[in-house]
């Protein structure tokens, strides 16, 4: 070892000055970078759950009712109610994985994909699709919420994929009244095999689709990087 | 990814949405109306179709498996003022064979409006172009057309949810083709397996609005896979470097006692 070799010639003063500045290059390295890297960790967020499957999308829902029921009347009519203005939905509470937000609303873009909240005050507030049946009407109500903040960090949707069947979601309306539907189904689905109708198509009762992103990132995708959807499937209790 | 490369992707990317933003939504007079394939004569099929009507143009959208593989599969839709809107059921196979042919469907489902053939004419006059049919490889269709014109009386019965979808063409002596000695009410060259529904679906109107296209665009990917990877990095390559001068200086003072 060269050093030692030196080191054994040199005086005994420039030995100890030689090992104090090398202790005090090690103390900064170790401290710095120590420090860099706590605090690396400690901002470092983990990714949003993957929604593990669950739950059954079977046209025969437990009610016994097909899901393809009529467009005014059928079994399913009962239970859901006519559409009135003021029933609109205003806010959104999953208890389970501590979601409560305000609603705001969303429209179509000209290639009929669905608007998302944009960037501004109202950017992690989950949205109900104003094209969507009212959440309590009989149909799809569809209330969608970003996964991931734009710069950084969790949004409101951000746990939607550790949902699980028979968790409560309450809805609150215009009038103040709630309405509840319980988690029949979770699913992870390729945004490039999208399935429309069963997501979006007819159903006989009063339902909710909760929707976000998930599954793998690609940063080099055009429109934002995530490769699938997680969609929540739940029907009035 | 860091936080500047993603300031930097995030930029032109909300750019963006907020101009889609500006276009708006879809024009508001395109309706959707949707419907459940369901198997009839026994056919173990099933499928479902989408016809989005604006005016007297309609775009068809239909998906089915479990058909005849290989063999055309006619496939209309039908209405008739008169007719019940409806999918036939078992009570109205007339002359008792067992089977409900495409005549005897009638009173439920009307007579052809569209031909839903893969190229060339859409009208009713196609209604037994068979080599314009999908042949369903594997017994699969998924067929996607645009720009049909109807009439309005036609495109208004669509958008009204009284129309109905039949696809036909099944194997009712499991030979793989169609065959057999009972011949097609509607073409007597050709045997009834040819023409009789194999599935049936009433386009009901959408409970939507406005159906939405695909998934949605919820996610920027900032808790995606690893933040802050260069702080991380030039962190760690620092404590290895302090460590490095710490390792010498222990093996040095060792070399000297």
């Amino acid at each position: 070892m060269t050093d030692a070799g030196i080191g054994g010639d040199a005086p005994p003063s420039a030995r100890r000055r030689r090992d104090i500045v090398r202790s005090v290059a090690a103390a900064l390295l170790l401290l710095g970078g120590g420090a860099a890297v706590a605090v690396g960790l400690h901002a470092q967020q983990d990714d949003p759950p993957a929604a593990k499957e669950a739950g059954s999308l079977s046209s025969r829902p437990s009610a016994g009712v097909p899901s393809s029921a009529g467009s005014g009347t059928g079994p399913g009519a009962d239970a859901a109610e006519p559409p009135s203005p003021a029933l609109r939905p205003t806010r959104i509470r999953i208890p389970s994985i501590g979601v409560t937000s305000a609603l705001t609303r969303v429209g179509q873009h000209k290639d009929g994909t669905l608007e998302v909240p944009q960037p501004g005050p109202d950017y992690d507030k989950a949205a109900w699709f104003t094209g969507s049946p009212q959440p309590g009407q009989r149909g799809p109500a569809v209330i969608e919420g970003h996964v991931d903040g734009t710069v950084n960090g969790p949004s409101v949707f951000y746990r939607l994929g550790d949902v699980k069947p028979g968790t409560k979601v309450h809805v609150t309306r215009t009038d103040g009244s709630n309405i509840t539907f319980l988690v029949y189904a979770v699913r992870l689905f390729a945004k490039d095999h999208f399935p429309t109708f069963k997501v979006y198509g007819n159903t006989s009762g009063a339902e909710l689709r909760l929707i976000t992103c998930g599954g793998q990132f690609d940063s080099s995708r055009r429109a934002g990087g995530y490769l699938s959807n997680v969609v929540v499937f739940a029907r009035q209790a | 990814m860091n936080r500047i490369q993603r300031v930097a992707l995030a930029a032109p990317a909300l750019g963006l949405a907020s101009l889609m933003a500006i276009a708006g939504p879809a024009g508001a007079a395109t309706s959707s109306t949707q419907a459940t394939l369901k198997p009839i004569n026994d056919a173990n099929a099933s499928g479902r179709a989408m016809v989005d009507v604006s005016g007297t143009t309609l775009t068809v959208n239909l998906a089915a498996r479990g058909l005849v593989p290989d063999q055309p599969h006619a496939a209309h839709i039908h209405f008739a003022a008169e007719a019940r809107h409806e999918c036939p059921t078992a009570s109205e196979d007339a002359d008792g064979n067992g089977h409900i042919n495409t005549t005897e469907g009638g009173a439920a489902y009307g007579a052809v409006v569209v031909s839903l053939t893969k190229t060339g004419d859409t009208s009713a006059k196609s209604v037994l172009a068979v080599d314009r049919f999908d042949t369903a490889p594997a017994g699969k269709i998924s067929y996607e057309r645009g720009s049909i014109k109807v009439s309005s009386e036609v495109g208004k019965a669509v958008k009204d949810g009284e129309a109905v979808v039949v696809v036909h063409g099944v194997d009712y002596n499991k030979d793989g083709k169609y065959s057999g000695s009972e011949k097609s009410d509607l073409d007597p060259s050709l045997p009834t397996e040819a023409t009789d529904p194999a599935l049936c679906g009433v386009l009901n109107v959408s409970q939507m609005s406005s159906m939405p296209n695909g998934g949605v665009e919820t996610g920027s990917g900032s808790t995606s896979s690893t933040e802050d990877a260069g702080l991380l990095g030039l962190g760690g390559i620092a404590v290895l470097g302090g460590l490095g001068i710490v390792a010498a200086r222990r093996r040095h003072l060792v070399g000297n006692r």
